[in-house]
């Protein structure tokens, strides 16, 4: 079985880049 | 003055029933998902009886105190100030807003249906003796799928919730 302790680790990750993508999108958004 | 205390006790309900829902969707998945496994076998359907029903009570009706008193804010925010609708704060909050709706969703539509089906055939094993269904897995799998989902959405969700007052820069 996996690791749970990675299957945390990569919710964590996917979350923070789905952030990311998002703040940065807006921000986009907002300079044109 | 009526509206501002309105938006004052909503505000804080939202922020505490939003609370306790994100909490037990995080004991579920940094707590329960890593030490559960380790509970001896012939333990786990006591758990699955009594710890994960009561907190699956709380954690859903929480979802929907959750969603009701924002979707009460926004309303009372739309009526008190004109212009909301336009302004960036509702830009920024209806982008949390989204993912929450969809985490409510999944809570009310996904989670909930799958555990109610593993709770009842976890109990029917103990009280009859009835062999665990052939689809229990699969339950249990899609359950935990929409659970990580939204505890990556809340990341995002709780970003853009906090942004809309606190980072007016956003959009600028």
């Amino acid at each position: 079985m996996q690791n749970p302790l990675n299957t945390v680790r990569g919710t964590l990750t996917a979350g923070v880049l789905i952030t990311v993508v998002l703040i940065i999108a807006v921000r986009i958004i907002a300079s044109v | 003055m009526l509206s501002e205390i309105y938006l004052d006790l909503v505000r804080l309900a939202h922020i505490f029933s939003g609370i306790l829902w994100i909490g037990v969707l995080y004991f579920y998945n940094f707590i329960q998902a890593i030490a559960l496994p380790k509970m001896e076998a012939s333990a786990r359907p006591q758990y699955q009886v009594t710890i994960l029903p009561f907190s699956l009570l709380i954690f859903r009706w929480a979802a929907a105190a959750t969603l009701f008193f924002g979707l009460a804010y926004i309303v009372g925010a739309g009526v008190a100030e004109s212009g909301y609708f336009e302004s960036e704060r509702f830009q920024t909050v209806a982008i949390g807003g989204i993912l929450g709706i969809i985490m409510a969703y999944n809570v009310w539509f996904i989670i909930w249906p799958n555990q109610k089906k593993i709770i009842a055939a976890v109990q029917d094993t103990i009280d009859n003796g009835t062999p665990a269904p052939a689809e229990q897995p699969k339950w249990g799998r899609t359950a935990l799928l929409a659970s990580r989902t939204n505890t990556m959405l809340s990341i995002p969700m709780l970003f853009f919730m906090v942004a809309a007052r606190h980072l007016p820069s956003l959009w600028s």
